[in-house]
């Protein structure tokens, strides 16, 4: 199954007759010349074209087919955990916004340590008014730039 | 003393110094050019340095390291009329077609006559690409499928300079036949061992001149393509930041080098040899299970074929080939290659972005032409100049690795037409 060659067959002929020339200057003098590079280029392009789009059909049906194998097993996982006898709903929403106030503790520890770190000078003290977080969603946190501009350095 | 005075008169006779011409002086000081880029510039330094190296030795008088005769078949003495008067091409028995004499050079060959029997008989190539597939993750292409697409268009800059060289056999000064047009079209690829192999097959004569030029421009990425980029794209394109991408799974990665080889080769069989190769190097990486041998085909193996390939394509560029209009045309021919092929992959993700309702950044597209991962990382660069919290590195790679399977596509179609 030579698709090239098939998209070709009716030039064929005249292709190798073209390569049957010894010089370039008797090829251009060719009546077909310009039409057989004009089929050339164009078959080329789109067969490229053609063999990747082939490939992305295949890669997103099977990108497709993972994406619902793991929802169905996450669903599964979600039924097991929903079986078992958890603890009242109440006692785990206030375990969960403890957790995050602890949390944010942390945090907020951790960067007046950088700030006092970072801007170092006897005899002064800071105090941290607000931290926010910033507005864009997409962006990554300071810390995640600076850990993949460490990881690219070596390329 | 009359011994000595002929002794010394002999020794000066086989000197290299009789047979030095002005055109073997042009060469070496062109080689020390090279050695200069590769060296200083560090322009590609792996493969230029032997090809700096390769073509300063073929340009020593009577060194014998290699024969351009031998891998000429009009120069191969079988065929002179008066033996084949004589029945010798009978004996012989090949056809003007195949008639290599490999049996000859095996005889008479020098010691880059030997190796670059690897590059003629397109052995290197693939197992360069079988370095480069363990090395590669295609990843970033799987969960992406769509950069398939840019991969495609970047390969636009290869057709666009087929067309172009033949449009420049019109001024007749040096006239390209459809497989030498092919092979310079191939520099837009900006991926050596398929530029290498395809030349090998379809116009050995310019193997040379075809590999400084791809490997030169390939090093000169991150200088050609921002221009480009910036003149294609608006600012508000550039700052578009992608989402991230999704966790691809072990099972994928390993069908996927199965599945490309099974459709790439079923369709374009001539491309087999390059995309089947890359691949399974890919698959001995991605299945876990052969580490042993990942680890000697990225290192060892690799290492061991760039120098083999290196200083046999340096080879080749003896005087009579290279100093021509052809070499100058070549240069220029390849830098329009790249230059449109960048174009191409840009348009491309330009029309991706309004598509995707602006959630694809087009300088992705750029990084379809090979070249991995300068290519990619030229996307990085330029994409954080507008917007220093854009990361697109992972983006590119997409496209990048995607160009790889598109020029090695496109060599193989090349190949299935001119071949």
């Amino acid at each position: 199954m030579n698709f090239a060659l098939g998209l070709l067959s009716e030039s064929g002929n005249v292709i190798s007759r073209l390569q049957g020339y010894e010089t370039a200057a008797e090829q251009v003098a060719d009546k077909d010349y310009w039409s057989s590079v004009g089929i050339i280029s164009l078959t080329g392009i789109l067969v490229v074209f053609l063999i990747l789009a082939i490939l992305i059909f295949f890669f997103w049906l099977l990108g497709m087919l993972f994406k619902t194998i793991d929802k169905k097993r996450a669903a599964k996982k979600a039924a097991a955990v929903e079986a078992k006898p958890v603890a009242p709903a109440a006692v785990a929403v206030t375990a969960e916004a403890e957790e995050e106030f602890d949390d944010e503790e942390e945090i907020v520890a951790v960067i007046s340590a950088a700030v006092a770190a970072f801007a170092e000078a006897d005899g002064t003290s800071y105090r941290i008014r607000s931290i926010e977080k910033r507005g864009d969603s997409r962006s990554r946190s300071a810390w995640n730039l600076a850990g993949i501009n460490g990881n690219m350095q070596k390329f | 003393m009359e011994i000595f005075t002929s002794t010394f008169k002999g020794l000066i006779d086989t000197s290299g110094f009789m047979g030095l011409g002005i055109t073997n002086i042009i060469m070496l000081l062109l080689s020390f050019v090279l050695f200069y880029l590769a060296i200083v510039k560090q322009y590609e330094p792996l493969l230029m340095l032997p090809i700096a190296f390769g073509m300063m030795l073929t340009n020593l008088p009577l060194t014998g390291l290699y024969h351009p005769e031998l891998w000429n078949p009009a120069t191969n003495p079988y065929y002179a009329p008066e033996y084949i008067e004589q029945g010798a091409n009978i004996l012989v028995n090949f056809t003007k077609e195949t008639s290599l004499d490999y049996g000859r050079v095996l005889h008479e060959g020098g010691l880059l006559d030997m190796l670059y029997l690897g590059v003629k008989l397109q052995i290197y190539p693939p197992l360069i690409f079988l370095g480069i597939g363990s090395m590669t993750d295609f990843g970033p292409l799987i969960a992406n499928p769509k950069s398939f697409l840019l991969g495609a268009a970047a390969q636009g800059g290869i057709f666009f300079t087929f067309l172009g060289a033949c449009v420049l056999n019109l001024t007749g000064i040096a006239p390209f036949t459809l497989k030498e047009a092919a092979s310079i079209a191939i520099i837009g690829g900006a991926d050596g061992p398929t530029a290498i192999y395809l030349t090998s097959k379809l116009a050995p004569q310019l193997l040379g001149s075809i590999a400084v030029a791809a490997y030169s421009y390939m090093a000169l990425v991150p200088v050609i393509q921002p221009p480009i980029m910036k003149l294609l794209t608006t600012k508000n394109e550039r700052m578009v930041k992608m989402g991230q991408l999704r966790e691809v799974s072990k099972i994928e990665k390993v069908v996927f080098p199965i599945a490309v080889t099974i459709i790439v080769s079923l369709i374009v069989p001539s491309a087999a040899p390059l995309v089947g190769i890359l691949m399974f190097g890919n698959l001995m990486k991605e299945s876990g299970v052969c580490d042993r041998l990942v680890k000697t085909a990225q290192n060892e193996l690799m290492n061991i074929i760039t120098i083999f390939l290196g200083i046999t394509v340096g080879a080749t560029a003896v005087a009579d080939n290279f100093l021509s209009f052809k070499t100058l045309f070549i240069i220029a021919l390849g830098l329009i290659a790249f230059c449109i092929g960048t174009a191409c992959g840009v348009l491309l993700g330009k029309l991706m972005y309004i598509i995707s309702g602006k959630k694809i950044n087009p300088l992705i597209g750029s990084a379809g032409v090979s070249a991995v991962p300068m290519a990619a990382r030229v996307s990085q660069k330029v994409g954080q100049k507008d917007n220093p919290s854009n990361f697109l590195l992972m983006h590119a790679m997409g496209p990048n690795v995607a160009g790889v399977i598109g020029s090695a596509v496109a060599a193989g179609v090349l190949l299935s037409v001119l071949g």
